[in-house]
């Protein structure tokens, strides 16, 4: 195994983030209203050298207001999910965990339908409610998953899944028998959702949430490798492995609340991305952590860009076209580091 | 703070977590800046993780007030494509209050029954853009298409630069707030009985400057619409289920506009409840015993056979309905809250009172020995009978 020095971490991030940088040229230009990459070009070259003036119309309104924020909310909503995924991989030594797992996206479910029941018309309500529903869940599943004091694996592993299917259960309980007129975009939530026109500010709440969740799961990175041959192990190596689990769970429950608050639950990208970039990159969290959330910000805006153009006007749902882009791509790659 | 113990550091050995260990043990963020190397130019990434963070930090936090700045000085920039001075403000069905620019020149329409309705106001050249499923009148498919209506391509609606854009409760209110936050207005629909289907589409049209359209329009319809009652009355309605989705079975609940349409056509729904679109338990159909199930399709060929596999389902089979094939297929015209529901009205009153309607050329009912009471409605031929599947068509 090589060593990990900084360089290649440095390189890996530089790599990814050009690949990242392309596709984002490339998601812009595809779209159901097209623009030539001239015409793009020229447009992004006022809006970054400050004459925003000559912007034309239709470019201010369909990408500045629409496209770029899409974009932009997918980035963070990938790179958070991502994260989050490789954090519950180790938090509960599972390679099966994805970022759900622990029935975040259930509660932020229930919240958003609460919210559209009680206020259907302010469009803030939704998502705000969403992150409440997930924190209460959270919080729930972090005093039933508890073991003599501490996070127990195992316990925190079966506290989830009970705490999600209950809470599943509620959701269709309520979309079954209250008047289902304005429950009609739950569907859509739940298979993920990508389309909404978020206020600019919450773009900026949901990166700097990102950026504070991510980067403590950061500071643990090298415990959680040492956590993965066993937590008696970790402690023996002098790892505070009850800290090291509470920062973990925190804070990747909070990566995946404030995905799924804006955007609902969009499958495989948490569980998928971080398994491919193991594979590219190697296991070391302290590469793997990067790597995953630069990764989950590709995969996402490759999947939007798919399920936007693909039969366009319409448009197909973000979760499905995670799930049918990267389990080809997951298969071929773990077929090749078997063979 | 922390702990270095160099000794630890075996030289050949540089990922060995022991050693790692070893260097640190400090929480978050407080990391020992001592950059430790094992063989020349190689560093470890622990104690260099403090300076990697701040600088990651450092330059995020830079990228987004760059960006920021620049969206903000952008959005502050007065449109071109919000409403002039020539606006109105109203409240729509829903209850929200929407600027609409005066006059209203360009449409878009996010449901069928809205296209439906725009057209029978005569404002189909004003509408720029329609969903997928907007396919009555025919000129309606050769809009510009915009989506489905559950799941609208913003993109293609902004492009549009609609006047307004007309929703129905049908559409999400996620959607509503996407277009609201352009600056696009959104008029929403919200009919939950016919007389409400009659008078929101004479107000549409007083809003779009069609009034005199609208006014002749709903004489029109009232008209029409008394004359069914006129025809009907003194007669007990027959008790009927509406099939809206036959698996996971579902019908139509009270408070809802086809529900008044089928009561207006002399039928009675047997499903009471609050819910607009319940799940059915077959035993209790089973229980109250409709004399007529009512599907809406515009496809013959497969309604024809959903019936046909209706009949050798045994559950079913229990129904009297079933046994004896009194089922009465109408338009969707009558799942549509637009004008032409009371057209899906006039039809089904026809299959469900053929002699009350006999006199009237146009619905003349053809029924075969077999298949008495078959009936499938179709729109160019308002009542159209088929033959047993056994016998020739």
């Amino acid at each position: 195994m090589k060593p990990l020095t900084l360089r290649r971490v440095l390189w890996s991030c530089a790599l990814l983030t050009a690949v990242l940088f392309a596709i984002v040229l490339l998601a812009l230009r595809l779209g159901a209203v097209p623009f030539s990459f001239a015409d793009l070009g020229q447009n992004l070259w006022w809006l970054a050298s400050g004459h925003p003036e000559k912007i034309s119309t239709d470019f201010r309104l369909i990408m500045v207001d629409i496209r770029l924020p899409r974009i932009l909310l997918g980035i963070v909503v990938g790179a958070a999910l991502s994260v989050a995924g490789a954090s519950f991989q180790a938090l509960l030594r599972n390679p099966l965990a994805d970022p759900y797992v622990l029935g975040v996206s259930s509660g932020a479910a229930l919240g958003a339908i609460l919210a559209l029941l009680v206020a259907p018309a302010l469009p803030l309500m939704t998502p705000l409610a969403a992150f409440l529903g997930a924190a209460a869940t959270i919080a729930v599943v972090y005093f039933l998953g508890r073991r003599q004091g501490q996070l127990d694996s195992g316990m925190l592993l079966l506290a989830g899944i009970v705490t999600a299917s209950f809470l599943s259960a509620t959701i269709m309980f309520l979309m079954t028998t209250l008047a289902s007129r304005d429950l009609r975009g739950i569907a859509f939530w739940l298979m993920g959702d990508l389309s909404i026109s978020l206020p600019h500010g919450l773009l900026w709440i949901l990166m700097g949430g990102f950026f504070a969740a991510a980067g403590a799961i950061l500071t643990t990175a090298s415990d959680l490798n040492v956590l993965l041959a066993g937590e008696r192990e970790a402690m023996h190596l002098g790892v505070d492995v009850t800290r090291v689990k509470l920062v973990v769970y925190v804070s990747a429950s909070v990566l995946t609340g404030l995905a799924v608050s804006v955007s609902g639950a969009i499958g495989y990208v948490g569980l998928l991305v971080p398994h491919v970039m193991r594979m590219l990159f190697g296991s070391d969290y302290r590469l793997l952590i990067p790597t995953s959330a630069l990764g989950g910000a590709i995969a996402i805006v490759v999947a939007d860009t798919l399920a936007r153009t693909i039969i366009a006007p319409t448009e197909l749902p973000v979760g499905a076209m995670t799930a049918m882009a990267g389990a080809p791509v997951f298969i071929y790659l773990l077929r090749r580091r078997l063979a | 703070m922390a702990h270095l113990r160099k000794a630890a550091l075996p030289a050949h050995q540089p990922l060995s977590i022991r050693a790692r260990f070893a260097v640190r043990q400090d929480p978050i963020f407080g990391a020992g800046q001592v950059l430790i190397k094992d063989t020349p130019g190689r560093i470890f990434l622990a104690p260099a993780r403090g300076f990697l963070i701040r600088w990651l930090v450092a330059l995020t936090m830079g990228c987004l007030l760059l960006s920021g700045a620049r969206v903000e000085s952008l959005q502050a920039m007065p449109r071109d494509n919000t409403t002039g001075p020539a606006s109105r403000e109203v409240t729509d069905e829903t209850g929200r209050s929407v600027l609409i620019p005066q006059p209203v020149r360009r449409i878009v329409s996010l449901a069928p029954s809205a296209t439906e309705t725009l057209f029978a106001l005569g404002l189909g050249d004003r509408i720029v853009g329609d969903t997928d499923f907007c396919d009555y009148p025919p000129e309606a498919k050769r809009k510009t298409r915009i989506g489905g209506p559950v799941d609208p391509n913003i993109e293609v609606i902004a492009a549009l630069h609609p006047d307004l854009v007309v929703a129905t409760p049908v559409n999400r209110i996620a959607s509503v707030h996407s277009l609201e936050q352009l600056g696009i207005p959104v008029y929403g629909t919200d009919p939950r009985s016919v007389e409400q289907v009659l008078t929101s589409t004479e107000r549409l049209g007083e809003l779009l400057g069609a009034g005199d359209a609208g006014r002749s329009l709903l004489a029109n319809l009232r008209a029409r619409l008394s004359q069914i009652d006129r025809r009907l009355a003194g007669l007990p309605p027959q008790t009927v289920m509406m099939v809206v989705w036959l698996d996971p079975l579902i019908s139509v609940g009270r408070n809802t506009f086809l529900e008044d349409a089928l009561r207006r056509a002399g039928a009675h729904s047997i499903i009471d409840t609050q819910q607009s679109w319940p799940n059915i338990n077959l035993e209790e159909v089973i229980r109250l015993q409709p004399k007529y199930l009512i599907f809406s399709s515009d496809d013959p060929q497969q309604v024809q056979r959903q019936l046909a596999e209706l009949q050798d389902r045994p559950a079913w089979r229990q129904l009297d309905a079933v046994r004896n094939r009194r089922f009465i297929v109408v338009p969707e015209a009558i799942s549509h809250p637009s004008p032409r529901l009371v057209d899906g009205i006039e039809q089904l009153a026809a299959a469900l009172y053929p002699s009350r309607f006999a006199a009237q050329a146009s619905f003349g009912i053809h029924a075969s020995g077999q298949l008495p009471q078959f009936l499938v409605a179709r729109l160019s031929q308002p009542v159209l009978a088929f033959s047993a599947p056994g016998g020739a068509p």
